[in-house]
């Protein structure tokens, strides 16, 4: 029975440390999906914005370790700080070449916008904590993830040309 | 077999809780894992017996020194010893020695639980700072790229509002500028602007904007859909002027000392004119960035966060002003730029449009009324007598007169064509879209406004008054070849002139008689 005991004890211990994340993603998608039920709204329809998106690689780029990889090997996974109290920092964009993670792009929590979400906010239909834990759940959510690495894809592949093209000077 | 399964619920209670705790907020998830966590421990020392109560004190100390660090261990080896004690559990020597092996658990746990915990912040506030360091340098990189894309002064002020608003760019909620006048120093009016009058119209456009998904080069492109969202701002800021003097302390500092400022509360009893801002605009906290270049201000920027009310800091106008000094480089040169294009094609004396001007606009109304088959009207005028005027007067006082001729056909023209001096005393008047009769009517106009003005020295003129003579000529009805219209609108200007001056004179007339 001891050894129960003892075992119990261990299993606790480590399901602290190494579930913790897990938990928290469990209980935020939980809590996030039935706030969007009474709101009557599904996460395909909550837009966010990719403006505040931080890129670690100038755009458009040129290296072929990053702009010739296929999209498949981009991947976006989210950044927690602390174990037991896991803190959603935002999320990683990164791209796996040769065995090599190269960190493309950041999109930090603080400054991921939803503009649905912060209506609602503003009109005290959301407390903070629901605020907070809804923009990290649609963060974290995969549907998220994968625009975020679209976009970063688009990006890294876009013409800079177009920006010096001016329209001629008007006489008219 | 009850054992076995309150052991087991015990550990799935604690679980449970684990989960439980992020539903709240984290001083009471904190709480919440430290009371689970100990109950955890308690349960089991029920179930088990107190005989246990050693190693399971350290998950108690563990978990406090997760939640609590240092002071949650000290109070809770504290804690369990005294009741140790109390319970009389085991002997003295005992008690020290579990005393010991708890202190340098303690130690252990809560040491290393603050040094990850100190080494958590002080990295993520590295990251952060060089987040936001390279986020700066790309919008930099890209404003400035979009500013060398143009030298146009409505296109220029747009890239730059989009670059200090846009989330790509700064992330400010609104922003406008407001321009130096260039004959009053003091005077600062509104030019152009972008964001919402207020937070529902905010949030309205943002949404729209987000489903959109734009990027900085997007907004940069949509420089009229900016224009039609901000209609309303745009036209407030436009109609907005402000006088800076001495006593608008704060104001006048941003333009001696060329710092910006931050506007909260209490700094709008120094000055009333940020009142007025303030008032004018809904603002609660707002910033004005003085617009530098050469070491001069040549205008203003005031930035807002009506939308989501962030606290504009310190930090933020370090950020603002690089882009601010970029920004303002590019509208200083597009201001030159417009004002040397004008230069070029302008005749100085009269501010009529020049011969340059009709020579490269000429042909552009000429393929456009044969393509769009429609007409186009020459008037080739010419001051009669005005060499004798010269003679008599002096160039100074045929200077005036050329002045008030410009005048006269100006306002005789207004929006319906264009006035041009060919050279010396010779005006020409195109108008587009005019038939012949049209222009016959806006000749003869002319040709009577003249006649009727009062010019200082005419009396010498022949008949003591200055008149003129006007030739007109129409594409299609007086040509078929629109590129001779010039050539015979001043062949009619010498009929006018061989029959006695002081008269318009249709090419048609010329080739009936012929």
């Amino acid at each position: 029975m001891v050894i129960l005991g003892v075992l119990s004890t261990f299993l606790a211990f480590l399901c602290t440390i190494l579930c913790s994340k897990a938990f928290y993603e469990l209980l935020i998608k939980w809590r996030s999906e039935r706030k969007l039920t009474k709101l009557k709204k599904q996460i395909d329809d909550i837009h966010y914005s990719f403006e505040e998106l931080i890129y670690f690689v100038s755009l458009p780029n040129q290296n072929p370790d990053i702009c010739n990889v296929n999209i498949d090997k981009f991947h976006a996974k989210p950044v927690y700080r602390s174990f037991i109290f896991p803190v959603n920092e935002g999320l990683m964009v990164s791209v796996n070449h040769h065995k090599e993670n190269i960190n493309i792009a950041f999109m930090a929590l603080d400054s991921f916008r939803i503009p649905f979400l912060e209506k609602l906010h503003h009109q005290y239909k959301l407390n903070e904590k629901e605020y907070e834990d809804m923009r990290s759940y649609v963060l974290i959510h995969p549907r998220t993830r994968k625009s975020f690495i679209e976009e970063v894809y688009r990006q890294i592949r876009r013409d800079d040309r177009i920006l010096l093209l001016d329209d001629p000077v008007d006489w008219i | 077999m009850l054992l076995i399964l309150l052991i087991i619920l015990n550990a799935l209670f604690y679980l449970f809780m684990n989960v439980v705790r992020f539903h709240f907020s984290h001083e009471v998830n904190k709480w919440i894992f430290a009371i689970s966590g100990s109950l955890f421990s308690l349960n089991l020392g029920v179930l088990l017996g107190f005989q246990h109560s050693v190693w399971l004190g350290l998950f108690v100390l563990f978990v406090l020194a997760a939640s609590f660090e240092w002071m949650g261990v000290l109070i809770g080896s504290l804690l369990i010893l005294a009741l140790f004690y109390i319970y009389g559990l085991y002997s003295t020597e005992v008690l020290w020695m579990i005393a010991g092996g708890y202190i340098l658990f303690s130690v252990s746990f809560a040491g290393m639980f603050y040094y990850f915990h100190t080494q958590n912040d002080r990295l993520f506030r590295w990251k952060n700072f060089f987040y936001k360091q390279s986020k700066n340098l790309h919008v930099l990189r890209e404003v400035s790229l979009a500013l060398q894309s143009t030298l146009k002064l409505d296109k220029l002020m747009h890239i730059f509002l989009t670059a200090v608003t846009a989330g790509y760019g700064l992330g400010f909620n609104r922003a406008f500028i407001l321009l130096q006048d260039e004959e009053n120093p003091q005077q600062f009016t509104g030019t152009a602007a972008i964001g919402p009058l207020s937070v529902e119209e905010g949030h309205e456009i943002w949404e729209n904007v987000v489903s959109q998904k734009l990027t900085l080069r997007d907004f940069i492109k949509l420089q009229r859909e900016a224009e039609i969202n901000d209609q309303e701002l745009n036209q407030k800021v436009r109609s907005y002027t402000l006088e800076i003097n001495e006593k608008h302390e704060l104001c006048h500092h941003v333009l001696t000392k060329k710092e910006p400022i931050i506007v909260d509360d209490h700094s709008l009893d120094s000055d009333f004119l940020l009142q007025s801002i303030k008032d004018s605009f809904s603002m609660k906290q707002f910033a004005i960035i003085p617009l530098l270049t050469r070491g001069r201000v040549i205008g203003l920027m005031v930035i807002d966060n009506i939308v989501d009310q962030k606290r504009i800091k310190h930090e933020d106008l370090d950020n603002i002003m690089p882009l601010a000094t970029q920004g303002a480089m590019a509208i200083e040169n597009a201001m030159l730029y417009e004002r040397s294009e004008s230069m070029a094609i302008e005749d100085a004396l009269t501010g009529l449009k020049n011969k340059r001007f009709l020579d490269r606009m000429f042909p552009h109304l000429q393929e456009s009324a044969e393509s769009n088959k429609t007409s186009l009207t020459a008037l080739v005028l010419d001051i009669d007598n005005f060499k004798n005027f010269n003679d008599t007067h002096g160039h100074l006082l045929g200077n005036e007169v050329l002045i008030q001729m410009g005048d006269i056909l100006s306002s005789a023209v207004q929006d319906e064509g264009i006035v041009c001096r060919f050279g010396g005393e010779e005006f020409v008047i195109l108008l587009p879209k005019a038939p012949l009769c049209k222009g016959y009517e806006v000749a003869e106009t002319i040709r009577l406004k003249i006649r009727d003005h009062s010019f200082k020295g005419m009396e010498s003129q022949p008949f003591g008054r200055i008149t003129a003579s006007i030739g007109v000529a129409n594409y299609p009805e007086s040509t078929s070849q629109s590129d001779q219209l010039l050539h015979i609108a001043d062949e009619a200007v010498y009929e006018a002139k061989d029959r006695g001056r002081d008269r318009v004179i249709c090419f048609e007339e010329l080739q009936k008689e012929v």
